[in-house]
């Protein structure tokens, strides 16, 4: 019996990596914490900048600042015991290793949203198709998927993605720069493709 | 009721339902028959097309999606002991061993029998719980519905006891988000600076997908090894085994009962449900040493369980509008889209949709039970598809999903976001899916109490001198007390120990 079964777990449980062997550490969950933390704190202080006043004879319950002042309230304290067994461990030796372990991988997954920020780009310039193209043999190729069938597989899976949906379901994108740049006959067949 | 159904029969008889339920219940299987993929990558794929459907075959497809990949998961859990969804690491503990003695078929066709009774039985309890919730929904004003959101709140909050600073952390956070933008009665903006991007707000599906989908890509583009597949699997005797879950009837009635009522709490689920299940099974089990070894009724308590949810997740939405996961509050925006708003009226004005969906969700099962029985041969081979290639086609989907709700880039921005966001939390134990509830029970919350106050003139009493709202805070302190009370007797364990 796993050692797991102890306890009735819940949704909890399903929001672990099957992928990923070790759990994190407290001072993993307490930096990553702290980060939500710090973003609250500084959402409650552009409070006052970011809302503006409302009539003051309906009810402090109406005022536009009230519910972010509550739901804010509600993050800071509640949360509040995760940053601070943070700083409490702070002395312990191993304290900065364990701490970075939160960031280990993150370096890929910033990696890739760099990449896929640079798709949405490559949309607005180049067409859903040509972009979704190149994403595609970029992803293969960063993930390590090179060389032999995998470009002609990226290229297969792209071009199933736009028979399904540019194709099939007709989903509207601009008309890209590039194709301007064609003789309008061309543009025009190949612009509801690309 | 007779009448209803026969609207129900009508609403369903078109080729569009009949094309939604069986590519959804294909996607859905497929999806879990691949580890690592869950049914929110599913759905995002599936939403572009259910938006260009009629509401109820749209929304056939996506239930599609979400069912199928419970059933399919069973197969790679089964075969290879990788849990396709990660709620079938249940299955793994006695259906691989099953496997491994030789019995591969007799293990899935058992797990998937199991899953078809616990799908039906969910489904009745539907039918029979959904319209007594919005009789009782009829009788509720502003207090009663944010006390109900309240209690939705604890719900959620408290099934996360591994990390409840955590869980309350990012409610807080998911529900200031909630504010952002247009804001009435003042008619302000909050948090947009200027931009007009955020003037309506953080959108609800991005979030699902960014936190949920487009996370896990990472994950799957960093996966270097595909499992081991089955390659050759001998599925004679596949029928034979349909039937054997019936020796376990007790188990059966059990693990479904427990997987309906937990189907309706917020944030339970199915992974309440199947643990819970799992160790009762083995508590009345006349066998319990071969519980982990390949006891069939473990499997069967397992399988019943999960999907006697799948349905009954759908109470707390249709009849008040409240999604009892992520799944269900990526659901609750296509409603809103195919301008059908849950409540006690959806099942007055929309009867033969209500109905039609009964149907469409008995049959969703029947499809996916003959599509496993027909072609599980073949749907095995997918366990073996390497990781990366998923993670890829997962990143464009994902943009696909996202951009086809509003047609702007900048949703696709807000996915990029929660992906990142996601991917540190879900990495660092943090959990997610409480800042989707309060991404989409905030504003709700902030309407129903504004509205409360407005009525006693700003006098928080009115929550308590209500009958049934003051029942629902009533639940949700208790809730909070019994937690408290056993956590605390839990900590004083080991001293009265010492």
């Amino acid at each position: 019996m796993p050692k797991h079964m102890d306890h009735v777990p819940t949704i909890a449980d399903a929001e672990y990596d099957f992928f990923e062997d070790d759990g994190p550490s407290v001072e993993a969950v307490g930096v990553s914490s702290l980060l939500l933390w710090i973003f609250a704190v500084a959402a409650l202080v552009l409070l006052p900048v970011a809302t503006h006043p409302g009539r003051r004879d309906l009810g402090w319950y109406m005022e536009p600042f009230s519910w972010p002042l509550i739901a804010l309230s509600v993050a800071l304290i509640g949360g509040a015991v995760l940053p601070f067994r943070l700083v409490r461990l702070r002395q312990n030796p191993g304290f900065g290793n364990r701490v970075s372990e939160a960031f280990k991988g993150m370096d890929r997954a910033l990696l890739y949203s760099g990449m896929f920020l640079v798709y949405l780009f490559g949309i607005s310039w180049l067409g859903f198709t040509i972009s979704s193209a190149i994403f595609m043999q970029a992803l293969y190729w960063v993930s390590g998927l090179r060389g032999g069938y995998w470009p002609w597989i990226a290229l297969a899976v792209t071009a199933a993605i736009v028979l399904a949906f540019r194709v099939g379901l007709d989903i509207w994108f601009p008309i890209p720069p590039l194709l301007e740049l064609l003789p309008e006959q061309i543009s025009n067949t190949f612009g509801a493709y690309l | 009721m007779i009448e209803a159904f026969i609207l129900g029969f009508q609403e369903i008889a078109h080729w569009q339902v009949i094309f939604a339920l069986f590519l959804g219940a294909t996607a859905g299987i497929l999806v879990g028959a691949v580890p690592g993929m869950e049914p929110a990558g599913a759905m995002a794929i599936a939403l572009p097309f259910s938006l260009t459907m009629a509401p109820l075959p749209g929304i056939i497809l996506l239930l599609g999606c979400y069912g199928g990949a419970w059933y399919g998961g069973a197969i790679p859990a089964i075969l290879i002991g990788v849990p396709g969804t990660p709620v079938n690491v249940l299955t793994t503990y006695d259906g691989h061993p099953l496997a491994k003695k030789g019995e591969p078929m007799r293990a899935l066709s058992l797990a998937y029998s199991s899953s078809f009774i616990g799908g039906v039985l969910s489904i009745l309890a539907l039918i029979f719980l959904a319209p007594i919730m919005s009789q009782v929904a009829t009788k509720f004003g502003p207090p009663e519905y944010a006390m109900v959101m309240v209690l939705a709140t604890v719900s959620v909050i408290l099934a996360h006891h591994q990390n409840i600073p955590g869980a309350i952390l990012t409610f807080g956070l998911g529900a200031f988000l909630g504010t952002v933008g247009f804001e009435s009665p003042h008619n302000t903006l909050r948090y947009t600076f200027d931009q007009n991007w955020l003037i309506s707000g953080v959108p609800m599906v991005p979030m699902v997908i960014g936190l949920f989908a487009m996370s896990q890509a990472f994950v799957l583009l960093e996966t270097k090894q595909a499992p081991d597949g089955w390659k050759d699997l001998n599925t004679a005797g596949r029928f034979a085994g349909l039937l054997e879950v019936f020796k376990y009837r007790a188990t059966v009635i059990r693990s479904s009962s427990l997987g309906i009522v937990m189907g309706l709490l917020p944030g339970v689920g199915e992974f309440g449900a199947q643990f819970l299940s799992y160790s009762l099974a083995r508590r009345f089990s006349k066998k319990p040493e071969e519980f982990g070894k390949g006891s069939p009724e473990g499997l069967v308590a397992s399988e019943v369980s999960i999907n006697a949810c799948t349905s009954t997740v759908l109470v707390p939405l249709l009849s008040l509008g409240i999604p009892a996961d992520p799944l269900m509050a990526m659901l609750l925006a296509v409603f809103m889209i195919h301008n059908i708003i849950p409540g006690p009226q959806l099942f007055v004005e929309h009867a033969d949709f209500i109905y039609g969906l009964y149907i469409s969700l008995f049959l969703l099962n029947i499809f996916v039970l003959v599509l496993l029985l027909a072609f599980t041969k073949y749907v095995v081979r997918l366990s073996s598809i390497t990781p990366r290639t998923i993670g890829a086609a997962i990143m464009v989907l994902g943009f696909v999903g996202t951009y086809t709700q509003n047609f702007r880039i900048t949703d696709a921005l807000f996915t990029l976001f929660f992906a990142i966001v996601g991917r540190f939390m879900l990495k660092n134990g943090i959990p997610a899916f409480p800042m989707v509830v309060g991404l989409v029970l905030g504003p709700m919350l902030e309407q129903r109490l504004k509205q409360s106050l407005s009525l006693s003139a700003g006098d928080p009493m009115i929550f308590v001198s209500r009958p049934l709202a003051a029942t629902f805070l009533a639940f949700a302190v208790i809730a909070v007390t019994a937690f408290v009370w056993s956590n605390f007797k839990q900590r004083n364990k080991p001293h009265a120990a010492s």
